[in-house]
């Protein structure tokens, strides 16, 4: 695998810029596929997002100064633009941004790209009714697998704090999931 | 980084979509950067024309006729302090009828009438001359 650093520079570099930048999103763009469509569950939606952040990404490069690794950077582009997608998306519809997910949940029932059965629709529906900051903790740490090291590194936010945070989404869930077992 | 989601949510990709990314990203970044020049060329700082700066000409023009014609109303106003006073006697001796014993006396400082009076007052030896000279003896007498 290309060393970060090298990949940095190279997309630095005006004349390495271009070739590092598509190794770049070939190495990232599937990763951030499942973030965004993790928070705004619709694919055009998240084809959309995942465009502008590469866009943003491309555009911004200059400023990025290695403080963080390479994907935490990417990972916070991708989730700020997700979320801005949602609300942006929740003004031009004039509903709140936890409605617009709720609907998009009910969506997925005939969406041709959600296979998923009755459980992992209830756990999605589940995990709209947590507050932004729980639900994004809950999908990076249950589905991506992300370790609290990794979150912290991400969200800004102390490990400890984010080991809270995780425990009352699963908890919320588990009782989300408790009261409506039989819808399932 | 991993870069294969270790997960199962029930979400699906479309077929070929990950192959096709690229080329539209480039599509899209080709047409996010030749936007760019165009709307900065667009918004070119149009040239403004103030229409306030008449408008200060005008008021500055305005002022400087009224300080003019301010000081030229002062340098007509004649000063008592400029009159000479022979030709203040002059007019007081010639319209002497004009004014008013209280209109001549409230011009004058208190301090200038005292004075006045002061110097005004008959010496003893001046008074006993007078007496002696319109002295009418037979009064005397009478009473």
């Amino acid at each position: 695998m290309l060393d970060e650093k090298k990949l940095i520079h190279n997309l630095k570099q005006p004349s390495t810029r271009e070739a590092a930048y598509y190794t770049l999103v070939g190495l990232y763009k599937e990763r951030l596929y499942w973030n965004i469509r993790g928070i705004v569950k619709d694919h055009d939606d998240t084809d959309d997002v995942l465009q502008n952040t590469f866009i943003k990404v491309y555009k911004n490069i200059q400023n990025f100064k290695g403080e963080s690794k390479l994907y935490t950077w990417l990972y916070r582009i991708s989730t700020n633009e997700a979320i801005n997608s949602i609300n942006k998306k929740a003004k031009r519809l004039q509903i709140s941004s936890q409605e617009l997910q709720k609907k998009a949940i009910d969506n997925l029932k005939t969406d041709v790209y959600f296979q998923g059965d009755s459980f992992e629709l209830l756990l999605q529906k589940a995990i709209t009714t947590l507050p932004n900051k729980q639900q994004q903790v809950f999908r990076m740490k249950y589905f991506e697998k992300h370790t609290f090291e990794e979150l912290s590194e991400i969200l800004d936010t102390s490990v400890g704090g984010l080991k809270s945070s995780y425990h009352i989404a699963v908890k919320k869930i588990k009782q989300f999931l408790k009261t409506n077992e039989t819808f399932y | 980084m991993k870069t294969k989601p270790p997960y199962k949510h029930g979400y699906k990709m479309p077929e070929n979509y990950l192959e096709t990314f690229e080329s539209r990203l480039q599509l899209a970044l080709k047409s996010e950067l030749e936007n760019i020049p165009k709307t900065k060329k667009q918004t070119k700082d149009p040239k403004v024309i103030s229409l306030l700066k008449p408008l200060y000409i005008s008021i500055a023009v305005a002022a400087c006729i009224a300080v003019y014609s301010a000081v030229n109303n002062t340098q007509n106003t004649l000063s008592i302090d400029e009159i000479a006073i022979t030709n203040i006697e002059e007019y007081m001796f010639e319209n002497v009828g004009a004014f008013s014993l209280d209109q001549i006396t409230g011009e004058f400082p208190q301090q200038n009438i005292v004075e006045l009076e002061e110097s005004a007052l008959y010496d003893d030896q001046q008074l006993q001359k007078y007496l002696l000279d319109h002295l009418n003896t037979n009064i005397l007498i009478q009473q």
